[in-house]
């Protein structure tokens, strides 16, 4: 779906403020995978996906999305199509007078029909969990920072991009939300959609993703299932980043020298681990 | 849409023109402004050349940052050239379909394109070469003697300051925002006018949005550090005039006095 071969990228190449964001990065996404891409501060996630939907162009090497060069002005021009890309904060960028037409800003430039619109901004609504009936009419911003976030996600819901790309869409909002969000996105990959999510919840993404990629001075420093990449705290701590508890746990239990297998993802298999470490104590508090 | 260095950046360095006192700077840079506006000789306009490129020189840029400078306003350049060379009557040296381009009018265009040039040189160089903080210690500096008068000095200082701070800030907001609607499809530069206009809503509201809030927030930030109008501050950095600063002051007052001298004399 998204092939990107040996692609650097240079903000303002050529002035003392020159600055390498991605140095010779290649990967490829298949369609209908969930990625989540992690990585610390100013490694070079938002650069990069920006990638995707023609935003940025590569300085060297090139981005392909379903075969096309996004260097071409004319892919360009049309890929917000394919790939819907949410920004950083994306409550930010809200302008219009209600929620509906908020969200139906991407149906309306993707010309689709009064009817279709009506029928696609209140499924899109319902699944961010805002009641259509109740926030429809309402001005975004009278809106609570979480909610306007979700208007925002709804937006690029209700277009149905076949690739989904959101940066840190979980920020900033509690537990039940952010569980929330991730089931949307989980529903939308088994509707077959590809999804792309930066994030800096290691937890979340391990019980998510399908792989993880992680990005260090842009460059891809680890990618693989995340039972693979999660099985070594130490390298992901060196480049700034935190593994999920249970891993944590499972990893510090082995440096103690217990057979345990390091590669678990939740707190299910984790106790499973355990158990296996000692089956009657274990039974006995049950 | 706007990449590279934006204006009113300031790029830290090491240069000559870097190390000097931010108030030489601007009153070098006020007299050379002045001393632009005056001249009309062409050897005047040699002189200005000069010391343009000796600015240049002293200030380490690369002609390619020059370049970069000047981008922003091509537009505005090549328009003003074009509409002299064709709306200056004179002595026609050939003809394009009904208009004439005349002798006087590549002259006047050819000036007038050559001091906008020098003018943004002259004001980029500045911003370029002095950080922020460096520029309002000399602009409070300079407006003391009027604070007699009753000119509050200090604010007038802080506001620009403030102003300066956020112009990176807000094209850099501005960037953003229009990145974030072309990815829901938005369109800002094709289609006609009415369409382009209607355009600019969702970049005008989330930015002006984003302003007012940003302003709110400064203005609580700096009132939970105790920010007070009109009290009186100590400096860090006490500003102090060196041997290089007079040499710059008395090359800008030279090339002053030279091109008033050739405006009314020469």
């Amino acid at each position: 779906m998204i092939l990107v071969e040996h692609l650097t990228h240079i903000y303002a190449p050529g002035t003392p403020l020159a600055l390498t964001s991605l140095e010779d990065v290649s990967l490829r996404i298949e369609e209908g995978e969930f990625i989540v891409l992690a990585g610390a501060t100013g490694s070079g996630k938002t650069t990069l996906v920006q990638h995707f939907n023609g935003l940025l162009l590569p300085t060297a090497g090139r981005v392909l999305v379903g075969g096309r060069d996004t260097r071409d002005k004319r892919v360009r021009r049309e890929l917000w199509r394919t790939v819907g890309l949410l920004f950083q904060n994306p409550e930010q960028q809200l302008f219009e007078e209600n929620v509906f037409a908020e969200v139906a800003f991407g149906c309306r430039n993707l010309g689709l029909d009064e009817g279709s619109i009506k029928v696609r901004v209140r499924r899109a609504l319902e699944m961010v969990g805002l009641d259509p009936g109740r926030f429809e009419t309402l001005s975004p911003f009278a809106l609570s920072q979480g909610q306007r976030r979700r208007v925002a996600l709804a937006g690029v819901l209700a277009y149905r991009p076949r690739v989904l790309v959101l940066d840190e869409p979980t920020s900033g909002l509690d537990p039940a939300a952010r569980e929330q969000i991730w089931q949307v996105l989980k529903g939308m990959q088994q509707h077959g959609h590809t999804v792309v999510v930066i994030t800096h919840h290691m937890e979340d993404a391990a019980r998510y993703a399908g792989r993880v990629v992680v990005l260090h001075r842009g460059k891809i420093y680890r990618q693989g299932p995340p039972r693979q990449v999660f099985s070594d705290p130490e390298g992901l701590r060196a480049v700034g980043l935190d593994v999920p508890m249970p891993n944590e746990l499972m990893y510090r239990l082995r440096q103690r020298g217990l057979p345990v297998n390091t590669g678990v993802l939740t707190l299910d298999e984790a106790e499973a681990e355990l158990k296996k470490l000692a089956p009657h104590e274990m039974n006995s508090t049950k | 849409m706007l990449s590279g260095i934006t204006l009113g950046q300031y790029v830290p360095g090491r240069s000559f023109i870097h190390r000097l006192d931010p108030r030489t700077k601007i009153l070098a840079c006020a007299m050379l402004i002045l001393a632009v506006l005056v001249c009309n000789r062409p050897a005047g306009y040699a002189i200005l050349t000069l010391g343009t490129l000796l600015a240049l020189g002293g200030a380490g840029t690369s002609p390619r940052l020059v370049m970069s400078v000047l981008r922003p306003f091509w537009i505005i350049l090549t328009l003003t050239l074009v509409l002299q060379l064709f709306f200056t009557p004179g002595l026609a040296l050939f003809a394009l379909g009904p208009l004439h381009v005349t002798r006087e009018g590549l002259v006047l265009g050819g000036q007038i394109l050559w001091r906008l040039t020098l003018l943004i040189i002259f004001s980029s160089l500045l911003t370029l070469t002095t950080s922020p903080l460096m520029l309002t210690a000399a602009l409070e500096s300079l407006l003391k003697p009027l604070k007699r008068l009753g000119v509050p000095a200090f604010d007038l200082a802080m506001m620009m300051t403030i102003a300066l701070r956020f112009i990176p800030t807000l094209l850099q907001e501005a960037q953003q925002i229009i990145k974030a609607q072309q990815s829901r499809g938005a369109v800002f530069s094709r289609g006609g006018l009415t369409r382009r206009v209607r355009g600019l809503v969702p970049l005008l509201v989330p930015l002006f949005a984003g302003a007012f809030r940003r302003a709110e927030e400064l203005a609580t930030a700096m009132e939970i550090r105790c920010y007070r109008v009109g009290a009186n501050r100590t400096r860090m950095h006490q500003l102090r005039y060196s041997r290089r600063d007079y040499i710059v002051l008395v090359g800008a007052g030279a090339v002053l006095a030279a091109t008033f001298a050739l405006r009314w004399w020469g």
